[in-house]
């Protein structure tokens, strides 16, 4: 897995794990939310969620059960565990990081030439 | 928690594989059916929205394939794969894999014995309705002494007690004959009492119980039989009118069948009302007493009441009745309870070879982690992680201990089939004793401990020891640091086997005590046959004893209506001339014996006379008495000559002429005895119990079996008869010392032999890797000899202080036998040294073997090594 790919891996993870502090939702639905508060930026390849839910699943951080949607259609309902809440403020943690390491980056200025 | 959601999601995978997949597949199904209906409402057509919906969700094949990938898939894998690894790994170690198997199948077999045998008679319940309700009610004797309660005092109680919800009794077994169609044959007869099965709880396996009207006085007799019995000897008649049974000498009818494995007072195959014929002494205690608690009624209110009464009747009849207390005692303490100490003892011999066959193969999966070094660095450097290996040291102690609980189980279920044909006899309810559920849960859960425990010190070693330094030298670094590890869990082993061979030595000694103890009569060479005539006639059985004493190899003969050690059997009081009814000064056994008997039993006269053959019917009646209840009655004085009165014979005063010593018991304080001897010619209608001829043989009275019995068939056809020698009647007394005895000393041989083997592998293994540094000291002169010394010493210390911890819990722990030790004290000085000198012998032998070996290893090829 290239460096660029964890990074995108980690920040869908991320937002999973943040959306679902608002409440239990299905992939489907998760991926509307993460694409509307992200005013679509993400609104690339939906189905890349899955294989996010199936490992924060697997980790222990969310849970999965199926249930019925407002329209009364079978689907299948991701939770946030107590471990999960714990997982979200160290990779909250961990994007603050990455974002201040990319704006020092960024607010680089020219070198005054010798 | 969270590993625990883990293993649940984990579990799901194993059990439903194709589950997750399918409930993917229905996700990405809804998504692609939300997305289409979301994009047609924005005014697109059905195709192109599904088109477009398609688009946005990508590779439909790629997401599915990316989500089964997911890490659990992965542990999945390794986990499999694992557990190949593992078997290949000890498949390609024969001899260490099939020595941990077995060492682990002894352990967990025998902790599986004791379980079941611990489980099945102490901790199941019985097999009664509401056992709990049950009491066993005995009478206490004004010095404490507790008797068998009689049968008047059982009927007051019966009518009185408010405490119970019914209360039954049954007369103590005894021999009897009965004549089927076919055949005479001699059974254990067993009165009961009116409601004895309601009342336990309990439905005939056939037929019905006794009515009132047949426990009546003077009713006809009818009789219940074993479930044994209807099938060996009636054919499994179903139609019970249809059975022929003579007993009692009458016709009786048959009118029920007691349940299969009704053994409740011992084994009986004849079951009758005994009230019909009720005992009317309260002084004859033949009884044994069970109560039902009603609603609200606990045994400690219930004995408040008993004592109430039994107080009450004392007042009420006096020294008619010897109870001045009762004594209530739940049934199921009352059956097991002289047995809690044996099993309880029994279940730590057994968790203690099972933590020594642990300590084995932890010592041994250390030895061969350390040797497997150079293949865990390059798999480390080949990219497995560190908890990747830990795991994999795990399955390989799962993938042992369980092959060793299904061993262990196949050989606790073999073992336990002989324990029930051994043991019999040894242990109540031992035939209730089986592997279930609970026994296999049991192994199940010591399996897992078993892989906690074996797995954990290798892997706990391999975590500190770290990588780093098993980038080192692939050899020896480390080893030092971990032999103290090794030295513990070796001395640990030897202290636990040091243990188990002093608890075994002082039930070994206990028993030599018991069956050395001198019984007053000298019972080898004695052959005893149990005989019960409807009637007997004194002419033909003296006929009959003079038949049987001429015979080849038979040194003498004599009959007696009790042989010596019947404690409580026939006991009754006896009184001298000045004594006033009922102050009776003694309570003796009453005993009938024809004149050879001392002489055969080897039982010297002390004082006076044996019987002689005109001591019968007509001439004046004498006796003869133990030389403790002479003394009882005339301290100081000569008996001889003294008159005496028994309650079994009682119009006539019996003339003391002689003394013999007291048949005494192991089990019975010296003294104790009382027995009042008269001639069995003197009184034939008292003989209505059964009797016993003996025979004094020339060699092993087994032999002389076929043979006595074809000439009882000659002269008595009628007669059915039980042989036993005397030696195995004193040694049925013994059982519980001699059950225990064997069982701690197969452990303790086997905790011996895991000791032995555990000091050779570790000497092995950790002499091996010092292979080059002898190879250099022999090189520079030291010769074998000092090496095998140094290399023996080394063990010696360890075994040494193993064996000194040994003793030290021996000194605190068999504290927890004195109550099955005779003659023995716990802190026996002789069974401690020679525990501790066995194991030190067997120790340094095991350290010599590979001393030796290597002590004549060749220097050049010892330095190539490595």
């Amino acid at each position: 897995m290239s460096a660029d790919r964890l990074l995108l891996q980690g920040t869908l993870e991320l937002m999973v794990l943040k959306v679902l502090t608002l409440g239990p939702q299905h992939g489907w639905g998760l991926s509307q939310q993460i694409e509307e508060l992200s005013g679509e930026a993400f609104a690339v390849n939906q189905g890349a969620i899955y294989p996010a839910l199936q490992r924060l699943r697997a980790e222990g951080w969310i849970t999965a059960k199926w249930g019925t949607t407002e329209q009364n259609r079978r689907a299948r309902f991701y939770a946030l565990t107590p471990a999960g809440r714990k997982q979200l403020e160290r990779e909250i943690e961990w994007w603050r990081r990455v974002v201040a390491g990319v704006n020092g980056v960024l607010q680089a200025k020219p070198e005054s030439g010798r | 928690m969270r590993w625990l959601h883990r293993l649940r999601v984990l579990c799901s995978r194993w059990i439903h594989p194709g589950e997750e997949r399918r409930a993917l597949d229905e996700e990405i199904r809804f998504h692609l059916e939300m997305d289409t209906r979301k994009l047609m409402e924005r005014g697109l057509s059905r195709a192109d929205a599904r088109e477009l919906a398609h688009i946005r969700f990508g590779d439909v094949d790629r997401v599915r394939e990316s989500a089964q990938d997911m890490e659990w898939t992965r542990n999945i894998e390794a986990s499999m794969h694992d557990l190949r690894y593992a078997i290949r790994g000890l498949a390609r170690t024969p001899a260490f894999t099939v020595l941990a198997l077995l060492t682990l199948a002894l352990g967990i077999g025998a902790t599986t014995v004791s379980f079941t045998l611990v489980d099945g008679v102490l901790l199941r319940p019985l097999g009664y309705q509401d056992p709990e309700q049950l009491v066993v009610i005995e009478e206490r004797r004004e010095d404490g002494v507790l008797l068998p309660p009689s049968h008047p005092n059982f009927v007051d109680w019966r009518d009185q007690a408010r405490s119970f919800r019914g209360m039954v009794s049954a007369m103590f077994p005894y021999g009897h004959s009965v004549q089927t169609a076919t055949d005479v044959v001699r059974v254990q007869a067993i009165g009961l009492s009116d409601g004895f099965f309601r009342i336990l709880g309990m439905r005939p396996f056939l037929g019905r119980e006794f009515t009132p009207e047949e426990s009546r006085i003077g009713s006809p007799v009818t009789v219940m039989v074993s479930w044994e019995f209807w099938r060996s000897q009636m054919g499994e008649e179903r139609d019970l009118t249809r059975i022929a049974l003579r007993a009692f000498g009458a016709p009786v009818q048959v009118v029920g069948v007691v349940p299969p494995g009704f053994n409740f007072l011992g084994t009986a195959d004849l079951y009758y009302p005994h009230e019909r014929q009720p005992g009317t002494s309260r002084s004859s205690h033949n009884y044994r007493v069970i109560g039902r608690l009603s609603a609200g009624s606990t045994v400690a209110t219930a004995q408040v009441e008993m004592t109430a009464l039994s107080q009450r009747l004392r007042q009420q009849f006096g020294d008619e009745t010897q109870a001045v207390d009762t004594r209530l005692t739940p049934l199921h303490e009352y059956v097991v309870g002289s047995q809690a100490h044996t099993l309880v003892l029994l279940l730590g011999a057994g968790g203690l070879v099972l933590l020594i066959a642990c300590v084995n193969i932890a010592s041994s999966l250390l030895a061969r982690g350390a040797a497997r070094r150079q293949e865990l660095i390059i798999r480390a450097v080949l990219g497995a992680g560190r908890s990747r290996l830990v795991r994999q040291l795990a399955v390989e102690s799962l993938v042992l201990a369980t092959g060793g609980a299904v061993l262990g189980f196949g050989l606790a279920v073999a073992t336990l089939r002989a324990v029930r044909v051994v043991g019999a006899g040894m242990l109540p309810r031992l035939q209730e004793v089986s592997v279930d559920g609970r026994v296999l849960i049991f192994t199940l859960a010591i399996t897992v401990l078993t892989t906690v425990f074996v797995g954990l010190l290798p892997a706990l070693g391999l975590r500190r020891s770290g990588f780093g330094s098993l980038r080192a030298r692939g050899g020896t670094s480390g080893i030092e640091g971990r032999s103290i590890l090794w030295r513990l869990l070796v001395g640990f082993e030897v202290a636990l086997a040091v243990l188990l061979l002093v608890g075994s030595g002082l039930l070994v000694r206990t028993l030599h005590n018991i069956l050395s103890l001198d019984p007053g009569f000298d019972p080898r060479n004695v052959l005893t046959a149990s005989v019960s005539p409807d009637s007997f006639d004194a002419t033909r059985f003296e006929l009959l004893e003079r038949e049987l004493a001429t015979m080849p190899g038979v040194l003498g003969a004599g009959m007696a209506n009790r042989l010596p050690l019947a404690w409580g059997s026939w006991m009754g009081p006896v009184l001298r001339p000045e004594d006033v009814v009922p102050n009776w000064p003694a309570y003796a056994g009453f005993r009938q014996a024809s004149p050879d008997y001392f002489e055969t039993m080897r039982m010297p006269i002390l004082r006076g006379r044996p019987f002689a053959s005109d001591d019968r019917e007509g001439a004046a009646p004498v006796a003869i008495l133990s030389q403790p209840l002479a003394e009882l009655l005339w301290p100081g004085q000569d008996p001889i000559g003294k008159t005496v009165r028994t309650n079994y014979l009682s119009t006539l005063w019996l003339t003391v002429v002689g003394v013999v010593p007291e048949a005494r018991n192991w089990s019975q304080p010296e003294g104790s005895q009382h027995e009042i001897y008269t001639p069995i010619a003197q009184h034939p209608a008292a003989v209505n119990s059964g009797l016993y001829i003996v025979l004094r043989t020339r060699s092993q009275p087994e032999g002389f079996v076929p043979a006595v019995r074809e000439r009882l068939r000659e002269v008595a056809p009628d007669l059915p008869v039980v042989f036993q020698t005397m030696d195995e009647r004193l040694a049925a007394t013994a059982h519980d010392r001699r059950f225990a005895m064997f069982v701690l000393l197969a452990f303790a041989t086997v905790a011996l032999t895991l000791a032995a083997v555990g000091i050779h592998s570790v000497v092995s293994y950790t002499t091996a890797i010092r292979t080059r540094e002898i190879g250099v000291r022999i090189a520079i002169g030291a010769t074998p000899g000092l090496v095998q010394r140094e290399i023996v010493a080394r063990a010696a210390a360890v075994t040494l202080a193993g064996v000194g911890a040994g003793v030290l819990a021996g000194l605190l722990a068999t504290r927890a036998l004195q109550s099955l030790l005779f003659q023995v004290r716990p802190l026996d000085t002789f069974t401690f040294t020679s525990g501790a000198l066995v194991l030190l012998g067997v120790a340094l032998l095991a350290a010599w073997i590979p001393a030796r070996r290597f002590s004549r290893v060749d220097p050049l090829v010892a330095l190539r090594t490595d």
